[in-house]
This record gives C-alpha cells, structure tokens and sequence, in this order.
C-alpha cells in the first residue's frame, strides 16, 4: 500500500524517456518552436495554471509532420523513411536517433528500406491479360504494382491488403518479403493522399503512449480529442499544492490530465487514484450497493431511484422514506438531508475502517447515481426551455437558468461525491473532519433542494421559481467553495493520509 | 473468393506430388462451401509424432482470405501434447497463423509449417507451459507422454 512519504508524482512508466527528453538539446528547442503557441487556459483557483491546447487528430498529424520533418533533418532521410522508422521506433525518436547513428544500415535493413540495387524501379502500370498471383483474378487489363523486389500484385489485392494492415503499428510491407510500403506508393495506390494519412493517424496511439508526459487522449468515448502540455513544472507544482491539473478538450469535455480520468476536485489525484483502485478492488463485496433498486421499507415492493433526490414515494403504499437511510421520510425536517446517516457516524468514532471506507463508497455511490440522473435530467433540460418558450412565450436566453442550474447541480455532485473519498483517509477524531463532515452535509442539503426544483415539470411554476433557481444555485456555489477549502487544508495540513486505511 | 477455388483446384495434382506424400488427406469437408477444411497428415520423421496420424480441423473466413487473413487451423482437440498446442482445444500457437501471415501464403504452406512446428516447438512462447517444461527438463518422458497421448487418441478413434 502507498503512503504518503512516496508521495511524488513522477510518472513510474516512461521515467528513462522522460530523463532522456530533458538531456537531450534538440526536444527543447523544438518544444520551445512554433508548435508552441499554447492557449492561456486559466486553471485552478490561485496563480497556478496549466498551459495546453486541445489538437484533434488532424492538428495532431500536422504537429507529427513537423516533427518528423525535424528528425529528418538529422538523418537527411526522405520524410517517407523517415515516418517508416518512426513507426519502426513506435515514434520514440531518441531511440531511433540513437541507434541510427551506431549503425544506420542495420535500422535501414530493420526498416525495410534497403532497395535491391539493379532493379526496375517500383512502379503502378497497366498490364493486359494478367492474372494476379494473390487473388488468382485474371484480367484483360489492370494496374499492377511493383516492388524493387519483383514481387507484384494487382491494384485491387493491394488495396485490400493495405486496408487490412491500417491498423498495425508497423508500416505495411511487401506481401511478399520485408520491403516497406512508404506512404507516397500508399497514395499512388488509393490515387489520393487521405488514406497514407490514415495509415499513419492510425498509429497514434502508440505515439501519444510514447509521449504520454505530454500528450493525453480524451478519456470521454469516442471523443478522440488530444491534450497536449509540455508544461511540466506547473503540473508537478500543481500536484503538489493538491490542485487538479484540470483541462478541457474542444468538445468541452472536462478531464484530469494527470490521470485520465473524471474531474475529482475536490480530491487530489493520488487519493482520487487510489479510492478508483480501492472502489475497483471493493466493488465485488459492495456490489449491491451499486444496485439501483431497493425494497420500500414499509410494504417491501422494488422500488427503483428514477430522480436525483433521496425523497422517495412508494407508488405501492404510497410511503414516503429516505432513500440513504430507509427511515420515515417525515422526520427528515431539515430540508432533504438525511441526518440519521451522519448521527450513526457520531455513534460509532471508533469505526473500523472498513466500515468507514464501505460508509464513504455507499455515499460516493450514491451522489454518482443521483448525479447520472441528473445527466438525463439535463437532457430534458432543452425540451423544458423550448415548452417555455412555446407556451408562455419566454425568450430562449430568459429560460438559460435552467441550463445554469444543471451545470451548477453536476458539478456541486461531482465535489461532494469526490468528498467523500477523502472523508474516508481522515483522521476521524480530529477537529478538521467534523467541518468537512458539517460541509458536506451543507452541501448535500444545497444540492438536493436545487434536484428538486429541477424536476419540476409544470412550465408555469417552473418559471414562476426562476428566483428560487438562482438562490438555490448560489447557495451551490457558495457550499462548493467552502467544502473545496476545507478538503484542501485537510490535504495540506496532512489530516488526510493514505495511510489512515 | 477466387483464390481459394483456384487453390483447391489445383490441389489433388500437388497432393500427388512425393513434395506431399505425407498429407494423405486435405480437402473441403463439403464441395460446396469452402470455408470448412479437413487435413490428415503423418507426424514429421526424427520426432515424437513419427509413425502417428494427426487431425487438423481448418477454418477460412471467405471474405477475408487471403489478403486480410490466413485460416484458423485447431488441431483435433485432446490429442496433441505439444509446448505451443492447447491440450483441450487443439489451438496452434505459430506466428504464420497470427502476425506473420500474409497472402503469399497458402493451405499448403500452412500444413507444412505446422508440420515443422510439431518436430520443432517454439519454447519461446509456450501455450502449455507445463509441456514446454516436461519438454526442457526431461526430452524423453515429453517423448513418452506425447507417443502416450497420440496412441490414446488412435484407440479412440477405433
């Protein structure tokens, strides 16, 4: 298990490449080159900022290019080379450049582009009466492509094969022996330049695995947006001060850059790793916590949470309970939170800290769930403005605080869920904790009223609260900034350990 | 498609061939589809499997042969005790069925290449590691349990 005394945050994978980059001249001048030009994207509350810009994977290929054009400054190679070895390297040029210089025919041989010398140069030409020896297809006329080594095939064979190879790491070679296919004869074949493109795209994932301290894909599916920042003192300053190097893609997907994963404000990224590590590992035993469903406490039907607030109603028995802690829903009096969650806590200070981990996981969960309802809940968030405006005549910006409010609700569940991650490694004696336990609980009493009002469905009231909506955001805000603060001086004052679990 | 017709075409002449004397049976198991193979070939001589007939059961995507992929070939489950064969479902472990095909390649070749895998396994890369070990620590007990296991398989078949 890590403790805090390890507590640095130096990527373990890619260590020597990363030793390797700082040493080596030529990166940094061209990490201080043109592909630099790097939005100010704001971040993080104080003075700290990471730099970064969001490529798609066009801009990638254009970025690649360049630097591919850099190293073959170097070697003095064709660029077409010079992408097959790259490819070779699985894009590590270090490496390469390396290797290249001890013996530069032996990575030529590897590569595949040693030529037989004498030999009729490779050519795409119209043959009459061939019959191809791949596809054993005879044709009265075809073009037929030729390597250097006499090994040919007809153009559709060719073109088959050089799809089905899209999507290997290495450049495609002859069919028949180790020749390469460098990305001009790719675009002679297909007869445009986008397919050779593709090919190479394609092998961006070991690239961007390469370079991984640089660049990160979008974790959101089928997002395939690329976060590139060479800002590495900031990051690392940024972690330790317990702050999320927080970035946005161009199609506005909010992520970590440090782990790829979800925004965990107000948690830093080594307890958010290991409570995903934790979860993963535990989830088997707290399985049915995850399960949506729940026996009604008063006449025992399923019951399934179909909205973001604890207040249930059985459609059976007509009951009302709460859904974290199945008691009456009538004597929850102060405004939707469940108090009796909280009074077993104080019960039990000597808790064992498998119940309080099981504790924290069942309200992480249960934020997580309210919080992808909610999800949905927004979904239907433009069909509620476009009813407002259709039928009581409200101006499309007038009904945005609606979408104000939802944006506001996500995010005030995401800082409350990720709370408890670090409630669980607190000290639970101390002073510090039973703020952020009082915080939390403000916070969560802030953000059910605002589900509340989100679900309400009649458009006259709807608008009639807008007042409601904007104070009830505030007070959001409000309780995120202070449960943010309080988990912060919990991280820096130490009160918040791994080694707590 | 073309190119798998042409193939067994021309097959039953190579098959007579002493090149092949060993296969004594490759073909389709019906005429009329393509895409399911039989082989019955003699274990190579100067190994183990001399003197045993082996079953292979061959699969070819139709689509997809011979440019995109090779055929999936599996050994008849439960008879083949080899470092790089699967016991329970007879799956080969040979770089020409995986990464290294590619469509100069043919049925042929294929069986051919397998044959060599059998009188020398790749230890590189076991798919049974407990075979690969009987195979590294003690050459003439792998001898034993692999004649013990083909001998098996024959009394069954009977």
């Amino acid at each position: 298990m890590t403790s805090l005394d390890d507590y640095n945050f130096e990527l373990s994978e890619d260590d020597e490449y990363y030793q390797f980059v700082e040493d080596s001249d030529y990166e940094s001048d061209y990490s201080s080159g043109k592909v630099l030009k790097v939005d100010e994207s704001f971040q993080g509350s104080d003075d700290l900022r990471l730099r970064y810009k969001s490529l798609s994977t066009n801009e990638l290929y254009d970025d690649v290019m360049e630097r591919v054009e850099f190293v073959r400054t170097i070697t003095q190679l064709s660029t077409d080379s010079m992408i097959i070895l790259l490819r070779l390297y699985g894009w590590n040029e270090e490496k390469l450049l390396e290797d290249y210089t001890e013996n530069p025919s032996e990575i030529l041989e590897k590569g595949g582009l040693i030529v037989p010398e004498h030999c009729k140069k490779r050519d795409l030409t119209d043959k009459p009466h061939y019959t191809c020896l791949i596809c054993c297809d005879s044709y009265s006329k075809v073009p037929v492509f030729r390597m250097e080594c006499g090994h040919e095939a007809c153009i559709n064979c060719y073109r088959t094969y050089l799809t089905s190879t899209l999507k290997k790491p290495k450049a495609p070679t002859c069919m028949s022996c180790h020749l390469s296919i460098t990305s001009s004869d790719i675009d002679r074949i297909f007869g445009n330049k986008e397919f050779s493109k593709k090919h190479i795209c394609l092998s961006f994932e070991t690239f961007i695995n390469k370079h991984s301290k640089n660049y990160k894909w979008c974790p959101y599916t089928g997002c395939g947006n690329i976060i590139y920042s060479n800002n590495e003192s900031t990051l690392n300053e940024m972690l330790k001060r317990h702050k999320i190097p927080e970035v946005e893609c161009s199609n506005k997907h909010a992520f970590c850059f440090y782990c790829s994963t979800e925004v965990h404000t107000p948690s830093d990224c080594k307890i958010a790793q290991y409570w995903i590590q934790k979860v993963r590992d535990e989830s088997t035993n707290l399985n049915w916590i995850l399960n949506n469903t729940k026996p009604c406490p008063f006449c025992g039907t399923s019951i399934e949470k179909n909205g973001g607030c604890n207040h249930m109603t059985c459609q059976s028995c007509h009951s009302e309970f709460c859904w974290i802690c199945d008691g009456k829903w009538a004597i929850h009096t102060d405004n939707y939170v469940c108090k009796f969650q909280n009074e077993k806590k104080d019960n039990t200070i000597n808790k064992s800290i498998t119940k309080r981990f099981t504790d924290g996981y069942k309200m992480f969960i249960v934020h997580e769930n309210s919080s992808d309802l909610d999800l949905k809940l927004a979904g239907t968030i433009e069909s509620k403005i476009f009813t407002l405006q259709k039928e009581l005549g409200i101006s499309w910006i007038e009904g945005q605080f609606l979408s104000e409010s939802i944006k506001i609700l996500l995010h005030g569940r995401s800082v409350l869920k990720w709370s408890y991650a670090i409630g669980v490694f607190c000290d639970p004696s101390h002073n510090l904790t039973h703020i952020l336990e009082q915080n939390q609980t403000m916070l969560s009493n802030a953000v059910e009223s605002l589900s509340l009002k989100i679900q309400i469905k009649d458009p006259k009231v709807l608008i009639k609260s807008k007042a409601e909506f904007h104070d009830a955001s505030s007070l959001v805000n409000g309780r995120v900034v202070a449960l943010e603060k309080c988990c912060q001086e919990l991280l820096i004052k130490g009160i918040c350990k791994l080694e707590a679990i | 498609m073309s190119r798998i017709v042409k193939e067994y075409m021309g097959l039953q002449k190579r098959l007579q061939t002493p090149e092949f004397s060993w296969i004594s049976f490759l073909a389709p198991v019906d005429d009329d589809d393509l895409s399911e193979w039989v082989c019955r070939f003699q274990g190579p001589s100067e190994s183990p499997f001399e003197g045993f007939e082996l079953g292979l059961n061959i699969t070819i995507d139709l689509e997809k042969y011979p440019i995109s992929g090779g055929p999936r070939v599996l050994f008849e489950p439960r008879t083949v005790a080899h470092p790089n064969v699967k016991w329970d479902t007879g799956e080969i472990c040979l770089d020409l069925l995986k990464d290294a095909w590619t469509p100069i390649y043919t049925l042929l070749d294929v069986v051919g290449a397998i044959r060599d895998l059998l009188a020398d396994p790749g230890l590189d890369s076991p798919l049974d590691l407990d075979i690969a070990q009987i195979y590294d620590a003690d050459y003439e007990a792998y001898v034993q349990i692999v004649r013990y296991r083909l001998e098996e398989a024959r009394l069954a078949r009977v």
